[in-house]
C-alpha cells in the first residue's frame, strides 16, 4: 500500500471526526443562562425570556458551524476519489472505500441537518 | 450647511469605574515597556555583519557592502514574496537560508571526505565563531570559502534560467555581481543561523534551522519555553472562565426587559458623507475581487509551475507578484472597508449633520486611496523588472513581506490614514466635547488615531539596516498593526454597533472594551515576539514570545464566546421587534468572524505557536493555513460584515437583494473552508513531517513543493476557490454597485442628508439608584417595561 493512499484514508476519517465535532459545537447552547462557566451569571440574573431555537439568528449560527462541516465532510469525500483513481490496488481500494463511505455517510447526515430550516429562517 | 438645530449635550460623567482606566493604562505600559526592552535586545544583539569574510589564507570572500547590495537585490526583486530569509516571506521558492546552509554543509562535508553524514569537522567549521569584533573580520574556512564560490555558480544558474519554470520570471537575475552580492547574502544569513553566539552553545538564530550537517538541533529555551507556552494557555483559559464564573459582570449583558423595535432602513435618514461611502465599498469589493485573482494565480504556480493553462505568464506576472499583489490587497480592501465604516458610523454616533466638506474630503480620502493603490501595485510590478533605478525603493518593490508597497507609497498611504483620522475628528468634534475621555466615543476616536501611528512604525524598516531590525519593525504593522490594534479598532467599532443598534448598554459594552484592551496588552503587545523566535533575536525574546503569545488565544477565545452570547441577545430582541431586523446579513457575518477567530486565529494559530513547532514548521502550510483562515475569516468576515451593515441604508428596498447577500455569505464560508481542509491543511501536515523526517531545507524546495502528491491537493484548491470567487464576491460587488447607482436615495424629501435623529435621551435611574446613561440607540426605539426591569443586574 503506497503512503499517499494512506495517508489520505487516515486524513480523511480525521476530517470526518472535525466535521462531527464542528456540528456538535454548534448544537451547544452557549447561552450565560445555560452555560457551566457562567455560573454565578445564571445565579444571580434572572431566566432571560424563553427562546425558541429556531429563533434567527441564533439557529443560524448552528447553521454556519453544520456547513463548514459539511464542506469538511465533502473535501474528504473527493480527496478519497481522486485518490482511488489515482492509486488502486486491492488493499488501497478497501481501505479508501471504508474512508470513503464513513465520510459519505457523514455528508448525507449534516446534509438532511443542513437543509432542515427552522421556520423562522429568512 | 449649519449645525444641527439639537441643543448640545451636556458632558456626560464617566460611565466606566476609574479602576478599568488605570488598570488598562497600567498594563498597556507595562506591555509596550517590554516591547521596548525587546526593540532594544534587538539593536545589541543582532548578529554582526562583518566588515571583510575572509578565507583561511586571508582572501576576501565577501565584505559588508556585498551583504548589504545582496538584501537590496533580494528586495528589489521581490524575492521575500517568492522564498524565505530566516523563514520568512513566500512559500514557493526555497528558504534561502536553510538553502544555503544545507548546500554549503554538503559541499564542506564533501570537501573533509565526508558523504551525507556530519562530520566532527564539517561542525566545527560551522560553529566555531571566528568573527573578530574589533578588526570587523570574519574568518572562514577553505572549504567555506570554496563552497561559496561553487554556490554562486549555482544561485548563478537558479536566477538566469531563460525558461523560467520557477515561478520567477525567466533571467529574472542575469547580473553576475548582482547574484555574487545576494549569495553573499544568503551566506552570512546562513552564517548567523550556524555559527555559536558569543558565550553561548546556540546559533544567533537560536539553532534554527534544523541541519544535522552543522549540528543544529532545537535548543534548551525551545523546547522548555514550549511546554511552559502550553501551560499558561490552558491556565489562561481556565482562568478566564473562573472569572466569568465568579463575577457576573464580565461580559455582554443584554438589555432582556425591554423591547426593541427596529427601525426599517429606509427612514433612517443619510448624510452626503455616509452616502460617499457607498464608492469606498464599490472600491474595496474591486479590490477583494482582483485580491482573489492574483491569489488564483499565485496558487496556480503552486500546482503547475510550467505555465498558466499554455499562457507563459511568468514572463509578465511572475509568482512574486501575484503574492505580493493577494498580500497588499488583503490590507488594503479590509482596510478600506475599516476606514469607510468609520465615517459612516460618526453622524450615527453624534446624530448630527455632516461638518461643511465631509463629503468632499471622503471623496479626496477615496482618490488618494486609489492612487496609492494603483501606483504601488504597478510600482512593484515594474520594480522587480529594474525599473526607477536608484528609487526602486521609493516607487518600486520595497520589498519586505506585507511592506511590499515602495516607500513613497507607504508615506501617502500612512498621511491618507492620519487624513481619515482628521475626518472622524471633524465630525466628532462637538460629540467629545461633551464626553470624558474614558467613554466610548473617545475610545472611538482614539482606537482609530493608534492605526496611522501604529502604521507608521513600518516606515522605520529600511534596505539599509540590518535584517533582524528591519523584521523587528517590519512586524509593528504585520503583528502589532493587524493583528492588535486593528482588533482593537474592530472591538470599538463593533461594540459601538451593538450600542447603536439598542441591544446592549453603553456602560456593557465599555466594560468589554476595557477587558479587551487588558487581555490584548498582555498577550499581543509582547506576543509580537513570537513572529522572531528564529530570526536573529536573542533567547529571551523568544522565552517572552512564548509565554505571552500563549494568552493572545485567549481573548480571542472570549470575543468567541461574547460573540455567541450577544447572538442569543440578538435572537431574542429579533423575536419581539415587529419590524423585521435589517441587519441579519451583516449579524450573520459578525457570527462568522466568531468562527474564524475560533478556528482560523485561535486553533490554527495556536497549533504553530509553540517554538517547537514553530522551529519545523515556519514558513510552511500550515502558516498559509492559519494566515488565510484568520486573515479572511476574522478581518474579511468582518469587512464584509462592515459593508453588508451600511449597504443596507445605502441600497434601497426595491434593489436590495437578501438572497445575494445570503448567497455571498454561504460561499465565502464555504469557500475558505473548502480552501482549508482540502488544501492548505494536508499540505502543511505533509510538509511538516517532511521537514521533520527529511530536513527542513527539503520540505522547502521546488522539488518537494511540485511533486505529484502535492500537485494533486492543490489541484483540488480549485472547486472552492471558484466559489469563493463566483458566489462570494461577485454578490457582493453587484451590492455594492446598487449602492454607488443609488447611494441611499429612498427616503422621500430627504435630499440634504439631514440626520434627523432624535437627541439622546436620558433614561430613569438604575436599579441601584445610579444615573443611566444616556440613550444612544439611533436604528431603534427602546421601550421600557418597568415591571419587568426589578431583577436586572
Amino acid at each position: 500500500m503506497r503512503p499517499e493512499a494512506v495517508f489520505v484514508a487516515c486524513y480523511a476519517l480525521v476530517l470526518v471526526g472535525v466535521a462531527g465535532g464542528l456540528h456538535r459545537l454548534g448544537k451547544i447552547d452557549t447561552s450565560p443562562w445555560r452555560s457551566r462557566a457562567l455560573a454565578a451569571h445564571r445565579r444571580q440574573a434572572p431566566e432571560p425570556p424563553p427562546t425558541d431555537r429556531a429563533d434567527w439568528p441564533h439557529s443560524e449560527a448552528g447553521r454556519l458551524n453544520t456547513l463548514i462541516a459539511l464542506i469538511t465532510a465533502l473535501s474528504a469525500v473527493t480527496l478519497v476519489i481522486v485518490e482511488l483513481a489515482r492509486h488502486h490496488r486491492p488493499a488501497e481500494i478497501a481501505l479508501l472505500s471504508t474512508a470513503g463511505l464513513v465520510a459519505a455517510t457523514t455528508i448525507t447526515l449534516l446534509l438532511r441537518a443542513f437543509t432542515r430550516r427552522p421556520p423562522t429562517h429568512p | 450647511m449649519t449645525a444641527s438645530p439639537a441643543p448640545p449635550l451636556k458632558r456626560r460623567g464617566p460611565l466606566i469605574g476609574r479602576g478599568w482606566v488605570q488598570a488598562a493604562a497600567l498594563i498597556t505600559a507595562f506591555g509596550f515597556f517590554v516591547l521596548v526592552l525587546m526593540g532594544f535586545q534587538s539593536y545589541r544583539s543582532t548578529p554582526p555583519i562583518p566588515e571583510r569574510t575572509v578565507a583561511a589564507d586571508g582572501g576576501t570572500v565577501f565584505t559588508h557592502a556585498d551583504v548589504m547590495a545582496g538584501q537590496d537585490v533580494f528586495l528589489k526583486n521581490g524575492l521575500m514574496e517568492y522564498g524565505s530569509i530566516f523563514g520568512h516571506g513566500g512559500y514557493l521558492g526555497p528558504d534561502f537560508t536553510a538553502d544555503y546552509l544545507h548546500r554549503a554543509a554538503l559541499l564542506v562535508n564533501r570537501s573533509h571526505g565526508g558523504t551525507d553524514a556530519p562530520l566532527e569537522q564539517t561542525i566545527k567549521d560551522f560553529r566555531t565563531n571566528s568573527y573578530d569584533e574589533e578588526s570587523g573580520t570574519l574568518t572562514i574556512s577553505a572549504a567555506q570559502a570554496a563552497a561559496f564560490t561553487e554556490l554562486t555558480r549555482h544561485y548563478s544558474e537558479f536566477f538566469a534560467q531563460p525558461q523560467g519554470k520557477t515561478g520567477l520570471r525567466p533571467e529574472a537575475i542575469t547580473d553576475p555581481a548582482q547574484v555574487r552580492q545576494l549569495t553573499a547574502y544568503f551566506a552570512w544569513s546562513a552564517w548567523a543561523s550556524s555559527v555559536e553566539r558569543p558565550g553561548k552553545h546556540y546559533s544567533y538564530t537560536n539553532n534554527w534551522p534544523a541541519e544535522p550537517l552543522v549540528g543544529n538541533s532545537p535548543t534548551g529555551s525551545t523546547v522548555v519555553w514550549s511546554v511552559i507556552s502550553l501551560i499558561a494557555l490552558i491556565g489562561g483559559t481556565g482562568a478566564l472562565f473562573a472569572a466569568f464564573g465568579r463575577w457576573n459582570w464580565l461580559g455582554w449583558h443584554g438589555r432582556d426587559q425591554r423591547e426593541l423595535r427596529f427601525k426599517e432602513p429606509r427612514t433612517v435618514p443619510l448624510t452626503p458623507s455616509q452616502r460617499a461611502m457607498a464608492w469606498f465599498f464599490f472600491v474595496m469589493a474591486g479590490m477583494f475581487l482582483v485580491q482573489t485573482f492574483a491569489g488564483a494565480a499565485a496558487q496556480h504556480y503552486r500546482a503547475d509551475l510550467e505555465s498558466f493553462f499554455g499562457i507563459p505568464l511568468d514572463r509578465w506576472l511572475p509568482y512574486n507578484v501575484m503574492r505580493s499583489w493577494h498580500v497588499q490587497l488583503s490590507l488594503l480592501w479590509v482596510s478600506t472597508s475599516f476606514l469607510a465604516a468609520g465615517i459612516f458610523l460618526i453622524p450615527m454616533i453624534t446624530r448630527r449633520r455632516d461638518p461643511k466638506g465631509q463629503a468632499k474630503l471622503s471623496y479626496l480620502l477615496l482618490g488618494a486611496l486609489v492612487i496609492v493603490v494603483v501606483g504601488s501595485l504597478l510600482g512593484e510590478l515594474a520594480g522587480i523588472h529594474g525599473a526607477f533605478g536608484d528609487l526602486w525603493k521609493w516607487i518600486g518593490m520595497q520589498g519586505w513581506e506585507y511592506l511590499d508597497l515602495g516607500k513613497f507609497w507607504q508615506i501617502l498611504l500612512t498621511i491618507g490614514m492620519a487624513f481619515w483620522v482628521v475626518i472622524l475628528w471633524r465630525g466628532m468634534r462637538h460629540r467629545l466635547a461633551g464626553e470624558r475621555r474614558s467613554n466610548l466615543p473617545w475610545l472611538f476616536f482614539f482606537a482609530a488615531l493608534a492605526l496611522p501611528i501604529v502604521y507608521s512604525a513600518g516606515l522605520m524598516t529600511s534596505n539599509d539596516t540590518n535584517y533582524a531590525i528591519s523584521d523587528f519593525w517590519r512586524f509593528m504593522v504585520v503583528h502589532l498593526w493587524v493583528e492588535d490594534f486593528l482588533e482593537l479598532f474592530t472591538t470599538v467599532m463593533v461594540a459601538y454597533i451593538f450600542v447603536l443598534l439598542g441591544v446592549v448598554r453603553e456602560k456593557i459594552a465599555l466594560r468589554v472594551v476595557f477587558l479587551d484592551i487588558i487581555l490584548y496588552s498582555v498577550g499581543g503587545v509582547i506576543g509580537t515576539a513570537h513572529h522572531w523566535y528564529f530570526n536573529g533575536e536573542p533567547a529571551e525574546v523568544l522565552a517572552l514570545g512564548a509565554f505571552f503569545s500563549a494568552f493572545e488565544v485567549i481573548p480571542l477565545t472570549f470575543l468567541t464566546v461574547e460573540a455567541w452570547t450577544f447572538i442569543r441577545l440578538g435572537a431574542r430582541q429579533e423575536s419581539k421587534s415587529p419590524t423585521p431586523f435589517p441587519h441579519r446579513w451583516a449579524v450573520m457575518f459578525l457570527v462568522a468572524v466568531g468562527f474564524w477567530n475560533f478556528l482560523g486565529a485561535g486553533v490554527f494559530g495556536f497549533l504553530i505557536n509553540l517554538p517547537i513547532v514553530s522551529y519545523y514548521e515556519i514558513g510552511t502550510m500550515l502558516t498559509a493555513n492559519h494566515s488565510h483562515a484568520a486573515m479572511m475569516g476574522v478581518y474579511g468576515m468582518l469587512a464584509v460584515g462592515f459593508a453588508i451593515f451600511a449597504l443596507r441604508y445605502l441600497v434601497p428596498e426595491k434593489y436590495w437583494s437578501d438572497r445575494l447577500a445570503s448567497i455571498s455569505f454561504w460561499s465565502l464560508n464555504a469557500g475558505l473552508a473548502w480552501m482549508s481542509f482540502a488544501t492548505l491543511m494536508p499540505l502543511g501536515i505533509l510538509q511538516l513531517y517532511h521537514s521533520v523526517d527529511i530536513g527542513y531545507y527539503d520540505a522547502r524546495s521546488l522539488e518537494f513543493i511540485s511533486n505529484s502528491t502535492n500537485a494533486l491537493f492543490e489541484w483540488l484548491r480549485l472547486p472552492g476557490d471558484v466559489l469563493f470567487m463566483t458566489g462570494g464576491v461577485l454578490p457582493l460587488l453587484w451590492l455594492t454597485w446598487q449602492a454607488v447607482r443609488h447611494r441611499g436615495q429612498h427616503v422621500p424629501g430627504e435630499s440634504g442628508g439631514s440626520a434627523t435623529q432624535p437627541a439622546a435621551v436620558p433614561t430613569g435611574p438604575d436599579a441601584d439608584g445610579a444615573p443611566q446613561e444616556a440613550e444612544l440607540a439611533l436604528f431603534t426605539e427602546v421601550i421600557d417595561h418597568p415591571q419587568a426591569t426589578s431583577g436586572q443586574s
